[in-house]
This record gives C-alpha cells, sequence and structure tokens, in this order.
C-alpha cells in the first residue's frame, strides 16, 4: 500500500496585483501545476526545490491544510481535506517555521495537551515521552515556557510533539532552517533512527542538500509547481553533474593551475576557482596535486546546492 | 462527545494561564462590570425623558436588557475570541488548527478564553433581577420553562452570529468591523422593545439576523404583553426553533468558511 499518491495534483490562487493607483488585475497563478508522484510506505523521501517551487503548498494539500483546485490525493488511502481528522489522528507534521507548540506553555504541559488531543493510550505516550526525551535530550528545557526556548530547542520539542501519537508517516517542511550546524545533525540523526527502528514514512521538503544526502535515497525535485526530477541522488550527481568547487588562495600569483580531475574556472590574482567532481576526485588528492605546485595558503570548497541542481537538470532537458 | 471532554480541557489551560496575573485579571472583571453599565445608562437616560418607550416601562426594558445581555455575554467568553480569526488567517497559524484530529471551530473557539466577560454577566444578572423584582410576573410552570428557555436560546443564537460574521474573516481580510456591527450591534438592538424598529428592520431581525427571538419574542408571552408589531402569536414560543436553526446555518457557513483557506507562503 502506498503511503502517499498524488495524480495531477494542481493548487491555483487567485493573486491581486495592482496596475495603477486604485485598479487592479487578477492573475491566476499555479502554486503547483500538475504534480503526479507516489511515496511506499517506510521510505524517506526527500522533496527539494528553490524557494516558491511549490514544496510547502503540496505538503499542506496533503496534510487538510490546503483544498487542491484539482487532481487526485490519497494519503493512508484517506482523502486528506475530506478525511482530515481522520488522517490527523495518523500523521505527524512539523513546520520548521512555525511551532505546534502552546506558546506560553512548558514544553511538558504541550505533550500534556496533545496527549489529551490525540487521544494518546497512557502506556504509549509514557514510553514515547521517555524515548524522545532521552534521544532528543528534553529534560533539560521540558519544564520551560515554549517561548523561552532557543530555536533548536524548540524544533527537537515539536519533533516530539508530533511523534508522540506514533504516526505513520512524518511530513517535516524544512525541519532544519536556521539551525546551526551541531543541531541540524542531531535532527538528522533522529529522524534517520526514526526511519529504520518505527519505519516512519518520512516525507521531507527542504532547500539544504546536506539534509538529503544524509537522509533520504531518493528525492523528488521541484519547480515552478513541477516534479522536474524524481530518483536517487547518486543518480542526480552523476547524471547532472553536481560540481563541487574548489578556491584556493596562492602564496603569489600563478598561471591557472594543471591538475588532474579539475578544471580551472575562474582566476583572480593568486585566487583560483577548481570545479571538480567528488565521486571522481577527493578534494584531499586535488590539495595534494596543488601544494607539488605551488604554495598554498588558504582553501575553501563550495558544494553545489538545491539552484545549481535544479539549473543543471533544466540545462540538460 | 469525547472531543467536548478534550475541548474543556484546552478550554482550562487558557483560563489557568489568565489566572497567573490574578492582579490584572481582578481588575480585569471589575472593570468589566463597571463599564458595561454605561450600556444600561442609555436606557436610563431615555427613561428620564420619557415615562414609557413605546408602551413598555422601565423594568420590562430592563428586562429584556437583563436577559439579552447576559447570554451575549456568556456568548462573548468563548464567541468573542473569534476576533482573534483574521489573525490567525493571516498569520497562517490556521495551519495547526488543521492538523489537529478536532473540529476547526471548537479549536478556533479555544484557541482563547476570555473570562474577564464575566464582569458584564454579573452586570446584566443584576439588571435582571432588578427588572424582576419591579415586575408583576404571572410566574407558572409555562413561564418558568419559557424564561430557561429563552436565556438558552438567546446563547445559542449569539453563538451562532458570533460564529457566522466572523466566518467572513476567510472570504475578506480583516472584516472584524463588519462582523462587530453584527454582533455587539446585534445586542445592543435586542434590548429595546422591536415595535420602536421600522417594518424592514423588524423583517431583517425576524427572519435574518435573529435578534428579536433573543428576548422581545418570549419576553411578549413572559411578561404577558401585546405586541404592537401584529406578530404571529407562534413566534413567542419559537427561540428554541430559531436557535437550533441558526445553528445549522452558522456550521454550514464555518464549514464553506474553512474550505477558502488559504494559508501563507511557507
Amino acid at each position: 500500500m502506498n503511503a502517499v499518491e498524488l495524480r495531477d495534483i494542481r493548487k491555483t490562487f487567485n493573486v491581486y496585483r495592482r496596475t495603477g493607483r486604485i485598479r487592479r488585475e487578477r492573475v491566476e497563478v499555479d502554486a503547483v501545476a500538475g504534480i503526479s508522484f507516489t511515496v511506499a510506505r517506510g521510505e524517506m523521501v526527500g522533496y527539494v526545490g528553490p524557494n516558491g517551487a511549490g514544496k510547502s503548498t503540496t505538503v499542506k494539500m496533503l496534510t487538510g491544510i490546503l483544498v487542491p483546485s484539482s487532481g487526485f490525493v490519497r494519503v493512508l488511502d484517506l482523502e486528506p481535506t475530506r478525511q482530515r481528522v481522520e488522517l490527523a489522528r495518523r500523521i505527524g507534521v512539523v513546520f520548521g517555521q512555525r511551532t505546534q507548540l502552546w506558546w506560553d506553555l512548558p514544553l511538558r504541559d504541550s505533550f500534556e495537551l496533545l496527549r489529551y488531543i490525540y487521544r494518546i493510550p497512557s502506556d504509549v505516550y509514557e514510553r514515547n515521552l521517555a524515548e524522545f526525551g532521552k534521544v532528543l535530550d528534553l529534560e533539560t528545557f521540558i519544564d520551560t515556557p515554549v517561548r523561552q526556548l532557543s530555536l533548536g530547542q524548540r524544533m527537537r520539542g515539536d519533533l516530539a510533539a508530533a511523534l508522540l501519537h506514533d504516526p505513520e508517516i512524518l511530513f517535516l517542511d524544512e525541519p532544519t532552517i536556521g539551525l546551526d550546524v551541531v543541531a541540524k545533525a542531531r535532527i538528522r540523526e533522529f529522524l534517520a533512527r526514526l526511519n529504520v527502528e518505527r519505519g516512519t514514512t518520512v516525507l521531507l521538503t527542504t532547500h539544504d542538500m546536506d539534509d538529503i544526502e544524509r537522509l533520504c535515497k531518493r528525492m523528488l525535485v521541484i519547480d515552478h509547481g513541477r516534479v522536474i526530477y524524481d530518483g536517487d541522488l547518486q543518480t542526480v550527481k552523476a547524471r547532472y553533474g553536481a560540481d563541487s568547487v574548489l578556491v584556493v588562495d596562492l602564496e603569489e600569483t600563478a598561471p591557472p593551475l594543471d591538475v588532474p580531475g579539475a578544471t580551472v574556472e575562474r582566476v583572480d590574482g593568486p585566487r583560483q576557482w577548481l570545479r571538480f567532481r567528488r565521486e571522481h576526485t577527493s578534494a584531499a588528492s586535488l590539495l595534494s596535486h596543488i601544494a607539488s605546485k605551488a604554495a598554498v595558503r588558504d582553501i575553501a570548497i563550495q558544494d553545489p546546492d538545491i539552484e545549481d541542481v535544479v539549473r543543471r537538470i533544466y540545462g540538460s532537458s | 462527545m469525547a472531543d467536548a471532554a478534550v475541548f474543556l480541557r484546552l478550554a482550562g489551560s487558557r483560563v489557568r494561564a489568565q489566572f497567573s496575573y490574578r492582579l490584572s485579571f481582578l481588575l480585569q472583571i471589575v472593570g468589566a462590570f463597571l463599564l458595561s453599565f454605561l450600556d444600561f445608562v442609555a436606557i436610563l437616560v431615555i427613561f428620564l425623558h420619557l415615562p414609557r418607550l413605546a408602551h413598555w416601562t422601565l423594568p420590562e426594558v430592563a428586562f429584556l436588557y437583563g436577559s439579552s445581555y447576559v447570554a451575549f455575554k456568556a456568548g462573548d467568553v468563548i464567541g468573542g475570541n473569534l476576533d482573534k480569526l483574521p489573525l490567525l488567517i493571516r498569520m497562517g497559524t490556521f495551519d495547526q488548527v488543521l492538523t489537529r484530529p478536532l473540529g476547526t471551530l471548537g479549536q478556533t473557539l479555544t484557541v482563547d478564553i476570555d473570562i474577564r466577560h464575566v464582569g458584564g454577566i454579573v452586570q446584566g444578572l443584576v439588571v435582571l433581577l432588578y427588572s424582576i423584582s419591579r415586575l408583576h410576573i404571572a410566574w407558572d410552570p409555562v413561564r418558568a420553562v419559557m424564561f430557561v428557555a429563552m436565556i438558552a436560546s438567546a446563547l445559542v443564537i449569539y453563538g451562532a452570529i458570533w460564529v457566522s460574521a466572523n466566518a467572513v474573516s476567510f472570504w475578506v481580510m480583516d472584516a472584524r468591523e463588519v462582523a462587530n456591527s453584527v454582533t455587539y450591534g446585534g445586542n445592543f438592538l435586542s434590548q429595546y422593545p422591536m415595535s420602536i424598529y421600522s417594518i424592514w428592520m423588524r423583517r431583517l431581525f425576524a427572519y435574518v439576523i435573529p435578534i428579536a427571538f433573543v428576548s422581545y419574542y418570549p419576553a411578549l408571552y413572559i411578561l404577558g404583553k401585546t405586541d404592537a408589531t401584529h406578530s404571529p402569536f407562534v413566534l413567542r414560543f419559537l427561540s428554541p426553533l430559531v436557535a437550533v436553526a441558526s445553528v445549522i446555518v452558522a456550521r454550514f457557513i464555518w464549514r464553506m468558511a474553512v474550505r477558502r483557506y488559504r494559508s501563507t507562503g511557507s
């Protein structure tokens, strides 16, 4: 059975554009312009795309928040807006930008209210609270009002809150946005574990390629409301050449370096940009080649971001 | 009805949050009590100049006012929070309401509970008790039942008006003033005998925004008054039915409205 099934889903918004002092015209904008895909149970799928691509709108249609303009949606064989309450019991939703918790209550009280809202049996509740408390390290701030939590703490609290009722699917909208490296790593580790140990299906929107790399075998790339790629990350990288760039600062100006596995893209005084593929050449071997030819003062590596990947997918089609 | 227990718990958590600021909480209740007397002062001023208003004496009008006001303020404790709806919609926080396995209306109503309106309820009760002590109502079982049914129906009718009027926010951003003119305005107009209004206003209040059923029609029977507007006699007993119909209409409007929700960009 599929966890999620979408067929030719569309969402059109009316946007009013000012054309004069008072006059305005109505423009129909397709936030989602005919999307089809399925997600099997137990899968962990990354849903990526640049800002405004339609990621959040899709998630909102899957969770019963928005009514699709047309098309077919089923989540756990339920129609999200029509069977919203039934579906809500079986899914968990986390929006990175917004909290589900009660702003003026301690985290523990929010959990307690959710326990009643979702009618969680007390043994399940106790077990989950104990486990998430430990894995997400909530103990130190569980009695603090939510408004006083840091973003990372709040995010951990939100994750636990969305999972207390043992949802079959977890929808995450930008769960790592604004978090520092340590906090991101912690959230990713938790999600990977959840997927393996509990078999929870996870659909995650992000524009952080690292999220996908660490978590998802499969990724869906969406842009301008359409799916432009559906497959695994390795294939994307192999086929669309997501190049990394090594930026080296040399001690003195030099002609473009001739290094196997990399091409010099740009030279600016002593600074050079070398484009390479991580699958073919490691940064370390590049560096040792460079060091044998010139004195290196400093280096930096720029990894491809989702905008690069999207651009390349377009370029090839 | 297990949901009702959950809503009570949600409401309880909101009330407790207000109790934590005890002094300001008390001041607000006292303030609401005093402020709401100004509404009644308007009526007193009229009776300083007139012995009767369209054949209604001061205690009789006070009876209309008190019964309507008690129900309205009781509804305000819960329904008054609907004026936060535009904010929920504009900020996209209504998303959260939709991701929980509970009815959207119940959740919206329990987003906050405004206990200070208790001051207004007390004021309405004071006026109501004054009027009953001055009137010589021929109490019998029918009148007693009608009295209770009148207050209960009024509460439900006001609730339905709160919901229907505020649901407009889903279509028009920040239609709060429109909604308030129907809710607060409706309560204000229901405090006077319907016979002082023109014919088209009476029709509006009887059949569209049914505030004539809040107190005027049942009060005609309880007080044994003749109706200067010559309305059908049966209307005096219809408040509970009107209340049920209002709820059905309000539910329908609310459901349509929620489908219009468009959330905000991520």
